[in-house]
């Protein structure tokens, strides 16, 4: 009975093809949405991760940047610097448990092979944000002139970089995060100062003259025990001038919003395609048998049982939903693993794989759920074709 | 049963042959590497990692083209094998035989690199199925 299904699937290879293609689009659909959806919000987790601080405080005019939020949500490049006085007065305010300071500067591309990437610099003495994520790939202490890359930086371990024409040496290279900061470098406050004042000898900073060892790029915070950010964040908005404290959660509102809307519409995407791809399902599994009313009928009268009618039809809706949906998870491994980098920039919104465990149990879902949705569209077929009144079919009446 | 056969085989050596040709047109037009030049007139490391797909691209399509045009069964399995190795050879080219560009997010990263892997492993597997429809033709 299984062959019989099969030769009917091979002699009808118009039918076949047009049901493993419907399959196919259902398990894409399913699949690639939800590997979109699981990305984001990995993404979104691993950036919450990154910031790692209750408050940043930052020069005021920096907030009036169009890509103030992206420079220190996601590492894009910019650079803003406030007078390491404002920075004392902060440090000073009541309720702080922590506090770092961190240094921005966006290199140039000055010859054949370079991009502007954004260096962060940061002082491995009090730093709470960057350090613990370094650790993860680099326990040693950084030394001058070494820096640590992004994952999405095509530089390794042991290479040298130039910026402003400085050589500094790759000593590690970080865990992908999904956002910006997988192409920002990141190093110690040496060297940053360095390499500020570097691009101030040479007339690359845009900033024009400003002494590294008198300024610093921001702050980030973490509120002593018994306070809030939010009364933090007040106190140094009110009593330290010409600076803004924002709070972290603040920041991310804002990506969240969007994420969570891109997740809506692809959930919505999801439901429809499958309701629609179920219906058309649906429609050709009755068509189908329809027009093989007397085929089923000539079966019955050799002998076979109505069960056995029917699991011809329930088995021909498995095998073409099985290569369907194999073909769909394929399809969606090809198109969202290689393309994940393209998805990203596309959707602008941090995007992180989700790691291989979770994309086979995502493939595997969706796969079994493609199946058992052709297997319930036949369901209906393959009931009718159990209770053929095989004289009527056969006299040509029907 | 052997007009069958031919068929398939037909069917196969087109896929095969939009598939490279699909591959040596995209590298120049679709999937392109990034475009801009610097100040100085060089190309970036990208731009030959394109030239270098483009070129083994033309030599699998016109292997494609004479894999239909052939009447012999041996030399079309040879053509057949030969695009296995020649593929696997294209999607090493970018970044792995060639350097791209310093950061992955550009366009040679999350465009090029992607398609012509993609596209590559895509030969390959048409071809084995190729070889192992055809392998027991006389």
């Amino acid at each position: 009975m299984k062959s019989l299904a099969i030769k009917n699937l091979k002699g009808k290879p118009v039918r076949t093809v047009i049901l493993v293609l419907l399959s196919a689009l259902l398990t894409f659909t399913v699949f690639g949405g939800s590997m979109i959806v699981s990305s984001l919000n990995t993404g979104l987790g691993s950036l919450e991760n990154r910031l790692g601080a209750d408050i940043m405080v930052v020069p005021y005019e920096a907030t009036t940047q169009k890509k103030f939020e992206n420079i220190v949500l996601q590492g894009a490049t910019g650079y803003f610097y406030m007078d390491n006085k404002r920075a004392e007065q902060v440090a000073a305010t009541e309720g702080i448990g922590q506090i770092s300071s961190q240094y921005f500067l966006a290199s140039t591309s000055a010859s054949c092979c370079d991009v502007a990437v954004q260096i962060i610099g940061f002082d491995p003495e009090t730093d709470f944000t960057i350090t613990p994520w370094i650790n993860k790939s680099y326990g040693e202490k950084l030394k001058k002139y070494d820096v640590v890359v992004g994952n999405e930086l095509n530089a390794f371990v042991g290479d040298k970089i130039k910026f402003f024409g400085v050589e500094c040496s790759v000593a590690a290279k970080l865990e992908r995060t999904g956002t910006g900061f997988d192409t920002a470098v990141f190093t110690n406050t040496e060297t940053i100062k360095e390499l500020i004042n570097t691009s101030v000898i040479k007339k690359m900073n845009a900033v024009g003259d400003v002494d590294p060892e008198q300024a610093v790029s921001c702050l980030m915070i973490n509120v002593a025990e018994g306070y809030t950010p939010e009364q933090v964040v007040n106190d140094i908005n009110l009593h330290v001038k010409k600076v803004k404290a924002i709070r972290s959660e603040e920041l991310i509102s804002g990506v969240s919003q969007s994420l969570d809307g891109v997740c809506s519409v692809i959930g919505i995407l999801i439901i429809a395609v499958w309701l629609l791809g179920l219906v058309i399902l649906i429609l050709a599994f009755t068509m189908s048998v329809n027009e093989r009313k007397k085929e089923f009928a000539v079966l019955r009268v050799i002998g076979a049982s109505r069960g056995r009618l029917a699991g011809i039809v329930l088995k021909e809706a498995f095998f073409s939903c099985l290569l369907g949906s194999a073909v769909g998870t394929v399809l969606g491994l090809l198109i969202i693993i290689p393309f994940n980098g393209l998805i990203e920039q596309l959707l602008n919104l941090p995007f992180l794989l989700p790691d291989v465990k979770t994309i086979a149990g995502y493939a595997l879902g969706a796969l079994v759920l493609s199946v058992i949705s052709g297997a319930a569209a036949a369901a209906i077929s393959a009931f009718r074709v159990s209770r053929i009144d095989t004289g009527v079919i056969l006299r040509g009446d029907n | 049963m052997e007009n069958k056969r031919n068929i398939k085989s037909l069917i196969m050596g087109i896929i095969l042959f939009i598939l490279t040709a699909g591959l040596a047109v995209g590298v120049q037009t679709v999937f392109y590497a990034c475009e801009h030049k610097t100040d100085a007139g060089m190309w970036m490391a990208c731009h030959w990692a394109q030239m270098a797909v483009f070129g083994a691209a033309c030599a699998m399509a016109v292997t494609a083209l004479a894999l239909m045009i052939v009447k012999n069964n041996k030399i079309k399995l040879g053509l057949a094998f030969s695009l296995i190795p020649m593929s696997v050879y294209t999607a090493l080219i970018p970044n792995t035989l060639i350097n791209l560009c310093m950061k992955t997010d550009m366009r040679c990263h999350s465009v090029m690199k992607p398609a012509v892997i993609v596209i590559s492993i895509l030969i390959a597997v048409v071809s084995a199925v190729y070889l192992i429809a055809n392998k027991n033709e006389e």
